[in-house]
């Protein structure tokens, strides 16, 4: 899956065009093929919606991405049959972030800054009976992408812990394409990026198409 | 939590190869591809950029990208050298090419490889000298023949489908003394992701001393210009080459030719910066 990100803090008209321009580009290049709406406002009211803008004019998968549990599953309501994947636990949030994946059935995405905490959050999610994890190694370059991703995998040959899909959060522009490059290529991971453009879009397309 | 040590080590070695006038080190390698967890020596792939000496049927969204000097083969040598290229792969024709090898040898001073039919491939090794040129052969036949007159330069074991091991040890008994094995070339369609388990595969067999594994790699990745129309955008393309050369690289290739100065520049990037270099 690649998810390009819709900030809540778009003007409404400007969010449209945008959607609309990701489903073009899904239509055409076949990538995103999911939309992450991020909580860039810290606040309910926008979010909720954003969230629902994109459930209307969006078919695809949804990713919602809040650092604030409450803020999340209040916008989580009108798209939880749509089985949104969870963006924005921490070692902070872990129990709320529990209960509204819980509730929700949605999966939840655990942040951490290194592998011995990813692993600790991972095994609490377990506990909190979260059951579906995916794990967000945080990655500055595609050299941390190569080997955390590598790790993670030998990890979750011997650890249940690590046994779960991992997603890349990057930015935008072709830096962010190598990125979710790289990481496609170490294991088959979920894509966040910012914003990627046509060419980068068919271009990752084409290289999973071709690899899978 | 404590975390299990995942590194792993390699009871062998990749083999080294030098080429040009014994400036450049291919191979070498001691783990899967620039994984630092199991102590990778950083060192990444040359990247060779190709040149003909005839225009016919070249792309010409990747003729736009040399500025004109795609229409003398020793000027757009020297264009790949001053875009920053490891070597040249030069793909000839003409009665003539063993002297304008070595023409070109003398003038870019970086790698030539050198991609012909059998004549040309077997005088072009006789006239150059003072350079380990590769001769990249186009399929099994010409790696035997031109493996009993490789006059010390390296050959490619072009591996149409049959076992690079077994391939190798024929050319080896032909009179090869440096071999770099070519497991197919990189296009972006489903073939990637075999050539993609191929290459690691042969590269894991290396590192494990399984016998006649040890040759580096190289991949010819141009054929990905291919798979577009004549009016693509030269970015788009280069792309496209560009991912395919970092998912040959990142399997373990050691040498990689391209079609466009775009692509040459980004999988350099790449690989100095997987290499950490």
């Amino acid at each position: 899956m690649i998810a390009l990100t819709v900030s809540d803090v778009s003007e409404p008209n400007s969010a449209v065009l945008r959607i609309s321009e990701l489903s073009k580009r899904m239509r055409t290049y076949g990538a995103p093929d999911a939309i992450c709406v991020r909580n860039d406002s810290f606040a309910e009211e926008p979010f909720t919606a954003m969230v629902e803008l994109v459930k209307n004019l969006w078919t695809g998968p949804i990713v919602l991405e809040s650092d604030n549990p409450a803020i999340l599953s209040r916008a989580l309501v009108p798209v939880m049959d749509r089985r949104p994947i969870l963006i924005g636990a921490t070692g902070d949030n872990i129990e709320a972030f529990s209960i509204a994946s819980g509730i929700f059935h949605c999966p939840l995405c655990l942040r951490a800054d290194d592998l011995e905490g990813l692993m600790d959050l991972s095994a609490k999610a377990q506990s909190l009976g979260v059951k579906e994890i995916l794990l967000e190694p945080v990655m500055r370059n595609m050299k941390q992408c190569l080997e955390i991703c590598t790790d993670i995998k030998r990890l979750s040959e011997v650890m249940p812990e690590a046994a779960h899909p991992v997603l890349v959060r990057t930015w935008s522009g072709e830096y962010a394409m190598t990125m979710a490059a790289v990481t496609l290529l170490v294991d088959d991971a979920i894509i966040v990026a910012d914003d990627l453009d046509e060419d980068s879009c068919e271009t990752l397309h084409a290289l999973v198409s071709s690899i899978r | 939590m404590r975390l299990p040590k995942t590194s792993r080590s390699y009871p062998a070695e990749i083999e080294e190869l030098t080429i040009g006038r014994g400036d450049y080190t291919v191979g070498g390698a001691r783990s899967p591809a620039f994984l630092d967890l199991d102590g990778a020596r950083h060192r990444r792939p040359v990247i060779f950029g190709e040149a003909f000496d005839t225009l016919d049927g070249y792309h010409s969204s990747a003729a736009s990208m040399f500025s004109g000097r795609q229409t003398d083969i020793e000027e757009w040598s020297v264009m790949w050298k001053e875009l920053g290229a490891d070597g040249i792969c030069l793909r000839l024709t003409r009665d003539d090419s063993p002297d304008l090898v070595r023409r070109i040898v003398d003038r870019a001073r970086i790698p030539v490889m050198v991609s012909a039919d059998t004549d040309i491939l077997k005088r072009t090794a006789e006239t150059v000298t003072g350079s380990t040129l590769v001769l990249k052969c186009d399929g099994e036949e010409q790696s035997l023949e031109i493996s009993k007159c490789s006059c010390g330069h390296v050959v490619v074991a072009k591996c149409d489908g049959s076992s690079p091991a077994e391939l190798c040890e024929r050319m080896m008994a032909n009179g090869a003394e440096h071999i770099m094995v070519d497991l197919g070339n990189g296009r972006m369609d489903g073939s990637l992701g075999e050539l993609r388990d191929r290459i690691a595969g042969y590269r894991m067999d290396g590192l494990m001393g399984v016998p006649g594994s040890q040759h580096t790699v190289i991949c010819d990745v141009t054929e990905t210009w291919d798979a577009h129309s004549e009016d693509v955008s030269a970015r788009r393309a280069s792309m496209f080459e560009a991912m395919a050369a970092l998912t040959v690289m990142m399997a373990g290739a050691d040498v990689v030719v391209v079609k466009g100065p775009g692509a040459a520049d980004m999988a350099r990037v790449y690989g100095e910066e997987l290499a950490d270099l």
